[in-house]
Protein backbone atom coordinates (compact mmCIF):
# COMPACT_ATOMS: atom_id res chain seq x y z
CA UNK A 1 0.00 0.00 0.00
CA UNK A 2 2.60 2.43 1.09
CA UNK A 3 4.79 1.20 -1.63
CA UNK A 4 2.05 1.71 -4.19
CA UNK A 5 1.47 5.34 -3.29
CA UNK A 6 5.18 5.91 -3.36
CA UNK A 7 5.31 4.24 -6.72
CA UNK A 8 2.55 6.50 -8.06
CA UNK A 9 4.26 9.60 -6.78
CA UNK A 10 7.63 8.68 -8.14
CA UNK A 11 6.18 7.72 -11.44
CA UNK A 12 5.27 11.34 -11.99
CA UNK A 13 8.91 12.21 -11.54
CA UNK A 14 10.07 10.11 -14.44
CA UNK A 15 9.60 12.76 -17.06
CA UNK A 16 11.19 15.56 -15.03
CA UNK A 17 13.99 13.17 -14.28
CA UNK A 18 14.67 12.72 -17.97
CA UNK A 19 14.81 16.47 -18.34
CA UNK A 20 17.03 16.88 -15.32
CA UNK A 21 14.40 18.85 -13.43
CA UNK A 22 14.55 16.92 -10.15
CA UNK A 23 16.38 18.08 -7.09
CA UNK A 24 19.27 15.95 -5.97
CA UNK A 25 17.28 14.33 -3.20
CA UNK A 26 14.33 13.65 -5.52
CA UNK A 27 16.66 12.09 -8.04
CA UNK A 28 18.26 9.92 -5.41
CA UNK A 29 14.90 8.70 -4.18
CA UNK A 30 13.80 7.92 -7.70
CA UNK A 31 16.95 6.03 -8.53
CA UNK A 32 16.49 3.92 -5.46
CA UNK A 33 12.97 3.15 -6.53
CA UNK A 34 13.97 2.37 -10.10
CA UNK A 35 16.38 -0.21 -8.85
CA UNK A 36 13.57 -2.18 -7.31
CA UNK A 37 10.61 -1.35 -9.56
CA UNK A 38 10.60 -3.07 -12.89
CA UNK A 39 7.50 -1.18 -14.07
CA UNK A 40 8.95 2.22 -13.48
CA UNK A 41 12.24 1.22 -14.93
CA UNK A 42 10.61 0.10 -18.15
CA UNK A 43 8.43 3.18 -18.29
CA UNK A 44 11.44 5.38 -17.90
CA UNK A 45 12.99 3.74 -20.90
CA UNK A 46 9.87 4.18 -22.93
CA UNK A 47 9.49 7.80 -22.00
CA UNK A 48 13.07 8.38 -22.91
CA UNK A 49 12.55 6.69 -26.22
CA UNK A 50 9.53 8.84 -26.85
CA UNK A 51 11.47 11.99 -26.18
CA UNK A 52 14.27 10.79 -28.39
CA UNK A 53 11.88 9.95 -31.18
CA UNK A 54 10.38 13.39 -31.01
CA UNK A 55 13.77 14.96 -30.98
CA UNK A 56 14.75 13.03 -34.04
CA UNK A 57 11.76 14.03 -36.04
CA UNK A 58 13.04 15.50 -39.23
CA UNK A 59 12.68 19.22 -39.48
CA UNK A 60 11.01 20.56 -42.55
CA UNK A 61 12.87 23.07 -44.59
CA UNK A 62 11.35 26.52 -44.65
CA UNK A 63 9.26 26.45 -47.82
CA UNK A 64 10.43 29.92 -48.70
CA UNK A 65 12.14 32.89 -47.19
CA UNK A 66 10.05 34.67 -44.62
CA UNK A 67 12.13 37.80 -44.92
CA UNK A 68 9.92 40.83 -44.56
CA UNK A 69 9.56 43.16 -47.48
CA UNK A 70 8.44 46.76 -47.23
CA UNK A 71 5.41 45.80 -49.31
CA UNK A 72 4.35 43.32 -46.66
CA UNK A 73 4.50 46.03 -44.06
CA UNK A 74 2.42 48.30 -46.22
CA UNK A 75 -0.09 45.63 -46.93
CA UNK A 76 -0.27 44.83 -43.28
CA UNK A 77 -0.67 48.47 -42.50
CA UNK A 78 -3.54 48.72 -44.92
CA UNK A 79 -5.14 45.70 -43.39
CA UNK A 80 -4.29 47.13 -40.03
CA UNK A 81 -6.40 50.13 -40.81
CA UNK A 82 -9.30 47.85 -40.21
CA UNK A 83 -8.32 47.02 -36.66
CA UNK A 84 -8.09 50.73 -35.89
CA UNK A 85 -11.80 50.97 -35.53
CA UNK A 86 -10.97 52.03 -32.03
CA UNK A 87 -10.12 55.45 -33.33
CA UNK A 88 -13.07 55.50 -35.68
CA UNK A 89 -15.39 54.56 -32.90
CA UNK A 90 -13.90 57.22 -30.71
CA UNK A 91 -14.49 59.86 -33.31
CA UNK A 92 -17.99 58.66 -33.81
CA UNK A 93 -18.72 58.75 -30.15
CA UNK A 94 -17.31 62.25 -29.94
CA UNK A 95 -19.56 63.29 -32.79
CA UNK A 96 -22.50 61.66 -31.13
CA UNK A 97 -21.72 63.48 -27.90
CA UNK A 98 -21.65 66.80 -29.71
CA UNK A 99 -24.94 65.99 -31.36
CA UNK A 100 -26.44 65.11 -28.00
CA UNK A 101 -25.29 68.33 -26.45
CA UNK A 102 -26.69 70.36 -29.31
CA UNK A 103 -29.94 68.49 -29.17
CA UNK A 104 -30.21 68.99 -25.45
CA UNK A 105 -29.56 72.69 -25.79
CA UNK A 106 -32.15 73.01 -28.47
CA UNK A 107 -34.72 71.02 -26.63
CA UNK A 108 -34.03 72.96 -23.50
CA UNK A 109 -34.53 76.10 -25.44
CA UNK A 110 -37.81 74.96 -26.73
CA UNK A 111 -39.25 73.67 -23.54
CA UNK A 112 -37.80 75.98 -20.96
CA UNK A 113 -36.53 79.12 -22.52
CA UNK A 114 -39.61 79.91 -24.42
CA UNK A 115 -38.55 83.38 -25.32
CA UNK A 116 -35.44 84.23 -23.47
CA UNK A 117 -33.37 81.18 -24.10
CA UNK A 118 -33.83 81.38 -27.75
CA UNK A 119 -32.64 84.88 -27.91
CA UNK A 120 -29.19 83.78 -26.97
CA UNK A 121 -28.79 81.72 -29.99
CA UNK A 122 -30.23 84.37 -32.09
CA UNK A 123 -26.93 86.04 -32.32
CA UNK A 124 -25.72 83.22 -34.41
CA UNK A 125 -28.19 83.82 -37.10
CA UNK A 126 -27.42 87.22 -38.37
CA UNK A 127 -28.30 86.32 -41.86
CA UNK A 128 -31.89 85.91 -41.16
CA UNK A 129 -32.02 89.05 -39.28
CA UNK A 130 -30.51 91.05 -41.95
CA UNK A 131 -33.07 89.74 -44.22
CA UNK A 132 -35.82 90.84 -42.01
CA UNK A 133 -33.89 93.65 -41.04
CA UNK A 134 -35.99 96.22 -42.15
CA UNK A 135 -35.15 97.28 -38.82
CA UNK A 136 -32.03 98.88 -37.90
CA UNK A 137 -30.77 95.88 -36.28
CA UNK A 138 -29.93 94.44 -39.57
CA UNK A 139 -26.32 94.48 -38.81
CA UNK A 140 -26.11 93.26 -35.36
CA UNK A 141 -29.53 92.28 -34.71
CA UNK A 142 -29.39 91.77 -31.10
CA UNK A 143 -27.63 94.93 -30.39
CA UNK A 144 -29.48 96.94 -32.79
CA UNK A 145 -32.55 95.67 -31.25
CA UNK A 146 -31.69 97.06 -27.95
CA UNK A 147 -30.45 100.17 -29.29
CA UNK A 148 -33.40 100.07 -31.42
CA UNK A 149 -34.82 102.03 -28.72
CA UNK A 150 -34.48 105.14 -30.59
CA UNK A 151 -37.92 105.04 -31.53
CA UNK A 152 -39.11 107.90 -33.31
CA UNK A 153 -42.46 109.09 -32.79
CA UNK A 154 -42.65 110.34 -36.19
CA UNK A 155 -42.33 106.87 -37.13
CA UNK A 156 -44.89 105.42 -39.05
CA UNK A 157 -46.75 102.70 -37.56
CA UNK A 158 -45.86 100.81 -40.59
CA UNK A 159 -42.27 101.12 -40.12
CA UNK A 160 -42.54 99.96 -36.63
CA UNK A 161 -44.37 96.93 -37.64
CA UNK A 162 -41.95 96.12 -40.25
CA UNK A 163 -39.31 96.25 -37.69
CA UNK A 164 -41.08 94.02 -35.41
CA UNK A 165 -41.36 91.52 -38.13
CA UNK A 166 -37.77 91.65 -38.69
CA UNK A 167 -37.09 90.99 -35.12
CA UNK A 168 -39.27 88.08 -35.05
CA UNK A 169 -37.23 86.59 -37.71
CA UNK A 170 -34.21 87.46 -35.81
CA UNK A 171 -32.88 84.98 -33.38
CA UNK A 172 -34.49 86.72 -30.56
CA UNK A 173 -37.59 85.50 -32.06
CA UNK A 174 -39.39 85.00 -28.86
CA UNK A 175 -38.78 88.44 -27.69
CA UNK A 176 -39.72 89.82 -30.95
CA UNK A 177 -42.98 88.13 -30.84
CA UNK A 178 -44.28 89.55 -27.73
CA UNK A 179 -43.20 92.91 -28.74
CA UNK A 180 -44.99 92.72 -31.93
CA UNK A 181 -48.13 91.77 -30.35
CA UNK A 182 -48.11 94.25 -27.67
CA UNK A 183 -47.20 96.78 -30.19
CA UNK A 184 -44.88 99.18 -28.65
CA UNK A 185 -45.38 98.68 -25.03
CA UNK A 186 -46.04 95.05 -25.22
CA UNK A 187 -42.82 94.57 -26.98
CA UNK A 188 -41.03 96.03 -24.14
CA UNK A 189 -42.59 93.64 -21.81
CA UNK A 190 -41.45 90.70 -23.77
CA UNK A 191 -38.25 92.36 -23.41
CA UNK A 192 -36.39 90.64 -20.79
CA UNK A 193 -35.27 87.88 -22.96
CA UNK A 194 -35.34 89.57 -26.22
CA UNK A 195 -34.25 93.05 -26.08
CA UNK A 196 -34.26 93.22 -29.74
CA UNK A 197 -37.90 92.85 -29.85
CA UNK A 198 -38.19 95.42 -27.31
CA UNK A 199 -36.47 97.78 -29.56
CA UNK A 200 -38.77 96.94 -32.30
CA UNK A 201 -41.68 97.57 -30.22
CA UNK A 202 -40.49 100.79 -29.14
CA UNK A 203 -40.42 101.58 -32.71
CA UNK A 204 -43.96 100.74 -32.64
CA UNK A 205 -44.44 103.84 -30.78
CA UNK A 206 -44.09 105.31 -34.02
CA UNK A 207 -40.44 105.68 -33.95
CA UNK A 208 -38.37 104.25 -36.65
CA UNK A 209 -35.21 103.07 -35.40
CA UNK A 210 -32.37 103.14 -37.65
CA UNK A 211 -29.99 100.87 -36.19
CA UNK A 212 -27.69 101.75 -38.86
CA UNK A 213 -24.58 100.44 -37.45
CA UNK A 214 -23.00 102.71 -39.88
CA UNK A 215 -23.68 105.78 -37.97
CA UNK A 216 -21.28 105.44 -35.16
CA UNK A 217 -21.51 108.97 -34.05
CA UNK A 218 -24.75 108.49 -32.43
CA UNK A 219 -23.92 105.70 -30.16
CA UNK A 220 -24.74 107.71 -27.20
CA UNK A 221 -28.34 107.86 -27.94
CA UNK A 222 -28.44 104.27 -28.50
CA UNK A 223 -27.08 103.33 -25.23
CA UNK A 224 -29.92 105.03 -23.64
CA UNK A 225 -32.97 103.51 -24.73
CA UNK A 226 -35.09 106.00 -26.23
CA UNK A 227 -36.67 107.91 -23.54
CA UNK A 228 -39.87 107.43 -25.19
CA UNK A 229 -39.85 103.79 -24.88
CA UNK A 230 -38.83 102.98 -21.42
CA UNK A 231 -39.50 99.42 -21.95
CA UNK A 232 -36.58 99.00 -24.05
CA UNK A 233 -35.39 95.77 -23.20
CA UNK A 234 -31.97 96.83 -23.72
CA UNK A 235 -31.31 93.88 -21.68
CA UNK A 236 -30.23 91.94 -24.58
CA UNK A 237 -27.20 90.98 -22.80
CA UNK A 238 -24.51 92.20 -24.96
CA UNK A 239 -26.52 94.34 -27.11
CA UNK A 240 -26.76 97.20 -24.81
CA UNK A 241 -23.31 98.27 -25.64
CA UNK A 242 -23.99 98.09 -29.27
CA UNK A 243 -23.43 100.95 -31.45
CA UNK A 244 -26.64 101.53 -32.89
CA UNK A 245 -27.16 104.70 -34.54
CA UNK A 246 -30.54 105.90 -34.21
CA UNK A 247 -31.05 107.24 -37.53
CA UNK A 248 -33.22 109.98 -38.34
CA UNK A 249 -36.76 109.08 -38.37
CA UNK A 250 -36.71 109.84 -41.94
CA UNK A 251 -36.59 106.31 -42.62
CA UNK A 252 -39.03 107.08 -45.15
CA UNK A 253 -36.37 107.55 -47.67
CA UNK A 254 -35.64 104.14 -48.94
CA UNK A 255 -32.78 105.55 -50.72
CA UNK A 256 -31.03 105.53 -47.48
CA UNK A 257 -27.92 103.58 -47.73
CA UNK A 258 -29.24 101.35 -45.06
CA UNK A 259 -31.08 98.68 -46.71
CA UNK A 260 -32.93 98.09 -43.59
CA UNK A 261 -34.43 101.38 -43.79
CA UNK A 262 -35.60 100.67 -47.18
CA UNK A 263 -36.95 97.43 -46.06
CA UNK A 264 -38.66 99.04 -43.25
CA UNK A 265 -40.29 101.36 -45.57
CA UNK A 266 -41.63 98.60 -47.60
CA UNK A 267 -42.78 96.63 -44.75
CA UNK A 268 -44.33 99.51 -43.19
CA UNK A 269 -47.50 98.91 -44.94
CA UNK A 270 -49.60 96.84 -42.67
CA UNK A 271 -49.05 97.11 -39.04
CA UNK A 272 -51.89 94.93 -38.15
CA UNK A 273 -50.55 92.16 -40.18
CA UNK A 274 -47.38 92.47 -38.36
CA UNK A 275 -48.68 90.90 -35.28
CA UNK A 276 -49.79 87.81 -36.92
CA UNK A 277 -46.64 87.69 -38.87
CA UNK A 278 -44.59 87.74 -35.81
CA UNK A 279 -46.42 84.91 -34.32
CA UNK A 280 -45.92 83.00 -37.45
CA UNK A 281 -42.25 83.78 -37.42
CA UNK A 282 -41.89 82.59 -33.91
CA UNK A 283 -43.61 79.34 -34.48
CA UNK A 284 -41.61 78.85 -37.62
CA UNK A 285 -38.49 79.24 -35.63
CA UNK A 286 -39.68 76.73 -33.14
CA UNK A 287 -40.50 74.34 -35.83
CA UNK A 288 -37.08 74.87 -37.25
CA UNK A 289 -35.55 74.19 -33.89
CA UNK A 290 -37.57 71.07 -33.47
CA UNK A 291 -36.57 69.86 -36.88
CA UNK A 292 -32.95 70.59 -36.14
CA UNK A 293 -33.13 68.76 -32.84
CA UNK A 294 -34.80 65.80 -34.49
CA UNK A 295 -32.18 65.74 -37.19
CA UNK A 296 -29.39 65.78 -34.67
CA UNK A 297 -30.99 63.02 -32.71
CA UNK A 298 -31.38 60.97 -35.86
CA UNK A 299 -27.76 61.51 -36.81
CA UNK A 300 -26.65 60.61 -33.34
CA UNK A 301 -28.61 57.41 -33.17
CA UNK A 302 -27.43 56.53 -36.64
CA UNK A 303 -23.86 56.94 -35.57
CA UNK A 304 -24.33 54.83 -32.49
CA UNK A 305 -26.13 52.16 -34.44
CA UNK A 306 -23.50 52.00 -37.09
CA UNK A 307 -20.74 51.75 -34.53
CA UNK A 308 -22.54 48.93 -32.82
CA UNK A 309 -23.09 47.10 -36.06
CA UNK A 310 -19.53 47.53 -37.11
CA UNK A 311 -18.26 46.20 -33.83
CA UNK A 312 -20.39 43.15 -34.19
CA UNK A 313 -19.11 42.60 -37.67
CA UNK A 314 -15.55 42.80 -36.51
CA UNK A 315 -16.17 40.50 -33.63
CA UNK B 1 17.24 21.19 -32.68
CA UNK B 2 20.22 23.30 -32.13
CA UNK B 3 20.22 26.95 -32.88
CA UNK B 4 23.90 27.39 -33.17
CA UNK B 5 24.93 30.98 -32.98
CA UNK B 6 27.45 31.78 -35.62
CA UNK B 7 30.37 33.99 -34.92
CA UNK B 8 28.99 36.58 -37.27
CA UNK B 9 25.58 36.48 -35.71
CA UNK B 10 25.31 39.21 -33.13
CA UNK B 11 21.76 38.92 -31.97
CA UNK B 12 21.64 41.85 -29.54
CA UNK B 13 23.11 44.08 -32.21
CA UNK B 14 20.63 42.90 -34.80
CA UNK B 15 17.79 43.49 -32.38
CA UNK B 16 19.04 46.96 -31.58
CA UNK B 17 19.26 47.83 -35.25
CA UNK B 18 15.84 46.36 -35.89
CA UNK B 19 14.50 48.64 -33.21
CA UNK B 20 15.77 51.55 -35.21
CA UNK B 21 13.76 50.39 -38.15
CA UNK B 22 16.52 48.60 -40.01
CA UNK B 23 14.53 45.99 -41.82
CA UNK B 24 17.62 44.29 -43.21
CA UNK B 25 18.90 43.64 -39.70
CA UNK B 26 15.61 42.12 -38.68
CA UNK B 27 15.63 39.95 -41.76
CA UNK B 28 18.88 38.41 -40.59
CA UNK B 29 16.99 37.33 -37.50
CA UNK B 30 14.23 36.04 -39.73
CA UNK B 31 16.69 33.93 -41.67
CA UNK B 32 18.02 32.56 -38.43
CA UNK B 33 14.72 31.61 -36.88
CA UNK B 34 12.42 30.93 -39.78
CA UNK B 35 13.08 27.23 -39.90
CA UNK B 36 12.43 26.44 -36.23
CA UNK B 37 9.46 28.78 -36.12
CA UNK B 38 8.00 27.31 -39.25
CA UNK B 39 8.44 23.80 -37.89
CA UNK B 40 6.81 24.77 -34.64
CA UNK B 41 3.83 26.13 -36.52
CA UNK B 42 3.78 23.07 -38.69
CA UNK B 43 3.61 20.77 -35.69
CA UNK B 44 0.87 22.82 -34.18
CA UNK B 45 -1.21 23.36 -37.29
CA UNK B 46 -0.31 20.28 -39.33
CA UNK B 47 -1.16 22.15 -42.51
CA UNK B 48 1.92 23.50 -44.23
CA UNK B 49 -0.06 26.28 -45.79
CA UNK B 50 -1.44 27.44 -42.47
CA UNK B 51 2.01 27.10 -40.93
CA UNK B 52 3.45 29.30 -43.63
CA UNK B 53 0.86 31.98 -43.01
CA UNK B 54 1.31 31.83 -39.27
CA UNK B 55 5.07 32.06 -39.59
CA UNK B 56 4.97 35.08 -41.84
CA UNK B 57 2.37 36.70 -39.69
CA UNK B 58 4.47 36.13 -36.60
CA UNK B 59 7.58 37.68 -38.13
CA UNK B 60 5.70 40.74 -39.24
CA UNK B 61 4.09 41.09 -35.84
CA UNK B 62 7.46 40.65 -34.19
CA UNK B 63 9.04 43.32 -36.34
CA UNK B 64 6.26 45.73 -35.47
CA UNK B 65 6.55 44.92 -31.78
CA UNK B 66 10.32 44.75 -31.57
CA UNK B 67 10.29 47.87 -29.41
CA UNK B 68 8.44 45.93 -26.80
CA UNK B 69 10.94 43.14 -26.69
CA UNK B 70 12.89 43.25 -23.47
CA UNK B 71 15.74 41.07 -22.53
CA UNK B 72 17.62 40.34 -25.70
CA UNK B 73 20.23 43.00 -25.59
CA UNK B 74 19.64 43.68 -21.93
CA UNK B 75 20.33 40.14 -20.85
CA UNK B 76 23.19 38.72 -22.85
CA UNK B 77 23.38 35.85 -20.43
CA UNK B 78 20.01 34.75 -21.63
CA UNK B 79 20.39 34.29 -25.34
CA UNK B 80 17.10 32.47 -25.47
CA UNK B 81 15.14 35.62 -24.69
CA UNK B 82 14.51 36.58 -28.26
CA UNK B 83 13.68 33.10 -29.42
CA UNK B 84 11.16 32.62 -26.63
CA UNK B 85 9.62 35.99 -27.37
CA UNK B 86 9.44 35.22 -31.08
CA UNK B 87 8.03 31.76 -30.47
CA UNK B 88 5.41 33.20 -28.23
CA UNK B 89 4.26 35.44 -31.04
CA UNK B 90 4.27 32.46 -33.37
CA UNK B 91 2.30 30.39 -30.88
CA UNK B 92 -0.27 33.13 -30.62
CA UNK B 93 -0.61 33.11 -34.38
CA UNK B 94 -1.16 29.36 -34.24
CA UNK B 95 -3.75 29.66 -31.52
CA UNK B 96 -5.55 32.27 -33.57
CA UNK B 97 -5.62 29.88 -36.47
CA UNK B 98 -6.83 27.03 -34.29
CA UNK B 99 -9.56 29.25 -32.94
CA UNK B 100 -10.63 30.08 -36.47
CA UNK B 101 -10.76 26.40 -37.25
CA UNK B 102 -12.88 25.74 -34.26
CA UNK B 103 -15.29 28.24 -35.68
CA UNK B 104 -15.37 26.06 -38.79
CA UNK B 105 -15.60 22.61 -37.24
CA UNK B 106 -14.94 20.79 -40.49
CA UNK B 107 -11.30 21.70 -40.33
CA UNK B 108 -10.76 21.32 -36.61
CA UNK B 109 -7.36 20.14 -35.66
CA UNK B 110 -8.60 18.47 -32.55
CA UNK B 111 -11.35 16.46 -34.04
CA UNK B 112 -11.15 12.68 -33.93
CA UNK B 113 -9.21 10.88 -36.57
CA UNK B 114 -10.83 9.74 -39.76
CA UNK B 115 -11.88 6.17 -40.47
CA UNK B 116 -8.50 5.27 -41.75
CA UNK B 117 -7.02 6.37 -38.49
CA UNK B 118 -4.77 8.79 -40.23
CA UNK B 119 -5.03 12.31 -39.00
CA UNK B 120 -4.15 14.03 -42.20
CA UNK B 121 -6.55 12.26 -44.45
CA UNK B 122 -8.87 15.06 -43.56
CA UNK B 123 -6.30 17.73 -43.31
CA UNK B 124 -4.82 17.36 -46.72
CA UNK B 125 -1.35 18.20 -45.52
CA UNK B 126 1.05 20.08 -47.68
CA UNK B 127 4.14 18.53 -49.16
CA UNK B 128 6.28 19.61 -46.24
CA UNK B 129 4.44 17.45 -43.79
CA UNK B 130 4.31 14.52 -46.14
CA UNK B 131 7.99 14.81 -46.50
CA UNK B 132 8.27 14.46 -42.75
CA UNK B 133 5.71 11.73 -42.52
CA UNK B 134 7.20 9.61 -45.24
CA UNK B 135 10.63 9.83 -43.81
CA UNK B 136 9.76 7.27 -41.22
CA UNK B 137 6.85 5.28 -40.03
CA UNK B 138 7.67 6.43 -36.57
CA UNK B 139 7.49 10.04 -37.63
CA UNK B 140 4.05 9.50 -39.02
CA UNK B 141 2.91 7.74 -35.87
CA UNK B 142 4.23 10.56 -33.74
CA UNK B 143 2.51 13.20 -35.77
CA UNK B 144 -0.77 11.38 -35.39
CA UNK B 145 -0.25 10.93 -31.68
CA UNK B 146 0.61 14.59 -31.25
CA UNK B 147 -2.59 15.47 -32.92
CA UNK B 148 -4.59 13.71 -30.27
CA UNK B 149 -3.07 15.70 -27.44
CA UNK B 150 -4.75 18.77 -26.04
CA UNK B 151 -3.27 21.87 -27.61
CA UNK B 152 -1.41 23.00 -24.51
CA UNK B 153 0.21 19.62 -23.97
CA UNK B 154 1.10 19.35 -27.60
CA UNK B 155 2.74 22.75 -27.55
CA UNK B 156 4.67 21.90 -24.39
CA UNK B 157 6.02 18.65 -25.70
CA UNK B 158 6.86 20.05 -29.12
CA UNK B 159 8.75 22.92 -27.55
CA UNK B 160 10.55 20.57 -25.22
CA UNK B 161 11.32 17.48 -27.23
CA UNK B 162 11.08 18.66 -30.82
CA UNK B 163 12.45 22.16 -30.50
CA UNK B 164 14.74 21.47 -27.61
CA UNK B 165 13.80 24.39 -25.39
CA UNK B 166 14.43 24.15 -21.67
CA UNK B 167 11.64 24.47 -19.12
CA UNK B 168 12.31 28.10 -18.37
CA UNK B 169 12.13 29.03 -22.01
CA UNK B 170 8.98 27.01 -22.49
CA UNK B 171 7.43 28.81 -19.54
CA UNK B 172 8.28 32.08 -21.29
CA UNK B 173 6.78 30.98 -24.55
CA UNK B 174 3.62 29.64 -22.99
CA UNK B 175 3.28 32.33 -20.39
CA UNK B 176 2.83 29.84 -17.55
CA UNK B 177 4.75 28.81 -14.46
CA UNK B 178 7.54 26.26 -14.39
CA UNK B 179 5.30 23.91 -12.43
CA UNK B 180 2.70 24.04 -15.15
CA UNK B 181 5.32 23.39 -17.78
CA UNK B 182 6.56 20.41 -15.85
CA UNK B 183 3.15 18.84 -15.47
CA UNK B 184 2.17 19.49 -19.07
CA UNK B 185 5.31 17.86 -20.35
CA UNK B 186 4.91 14.99 -17.98
CA UNK B 187 1.36 14.32 -19.06
CA UNK B 188 2.08 14.83 -22.73
CA UNK B 189 5.01 12.51 -22.76
CA UNK B 190 3.19 9.80 -20.84
CA UNK B 191 0.33 10.01 -23.21
CA UNK B 192 2.49 9.94 -26.27
CA UNK B 193 4.28 6.91 -24.94
CA UNK B 194 0.99 5.11 -24.40
CA UNK B 195 -0.26 6.10 -27.83
CA UNK B 196 2.87 4.98 -29.55
CA UNK B 197 2.93 1.70 -27.70
CA UNK B 198 -0.66 0.99 -28.55
CA UNK B 199 -0.23 1.56 -32.22
CA UNK B 200 3.06 0.42 -33.34
CA UNK B 201 4.73 -2.74 -34.39
CA UNK B 202 7.71 -0.70 -35.24
CA UNK B 203 7.85 0.90 -31.88
CA UNK B 204 9.00 -1.94 -29.68
CA UNK B 205 12.16 -2.45 -31.62
CA UNK B 206 12.79 1.19 -31.58
CA UNK B 207 12.22 1.34 -27.89
CA UNK B 208 14.34 -1.66 -27.26
CA UNK B 209 17.08 -0.21 -29.29
CA UNK B 210 17.12 3.07 -27.44
CA UNK B 211 16.82 1.50 -24.07
CA UNK B 212 19.69 -0.78 -24.86
CA UNK B 213 21.69 2.28 -25.78
CA UNK B 214 21.35 3.50 -22.29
Amino acid sequence: MLWLSKHARLRNNLSPYIDGRLTASQATALKAHLAVCETCSRELDELRATATALNELPQAEAPRSFAITPEMLERKAAAGARPTPALGVGMRLAGAAVAVVLAVVLVGDLTVGGGGGASREAGSQPAEESRLAQIPGATDTSKSGESGAYAQPSGNADSSTSQSNARAAAPCAPAGVPAATGSAAGGAAGGAGGPASGGGTSGGNGSIETPAGTAPPEPAPTSTPSPQSPNIAATCGDASGSVVAPVAPTTASPSAADTRLGAAGNAATTPAASESNEDGGASTLRVAEIVLAATLLAIMSGIVLEAALRRRRIA
Amino acid sequence: MALGVGADFDEPDLIARSRQGELAAFNVLVERYQRPLYNLCLRMLVSSEAAEDATQEAFIAAYRAIDRFRGGAAAPGRPAGFRAWLFRIGVNACYDELRRRRARPAASLDQPRGESGRAWDIENPGPALEEIAETAELGRAIQEALRVLPTDQRLAIVLCDVQGLDYAEIAQVMGVSLGTVKSRINRARSRLRALLLSRGELLPSRFRQTSEDR
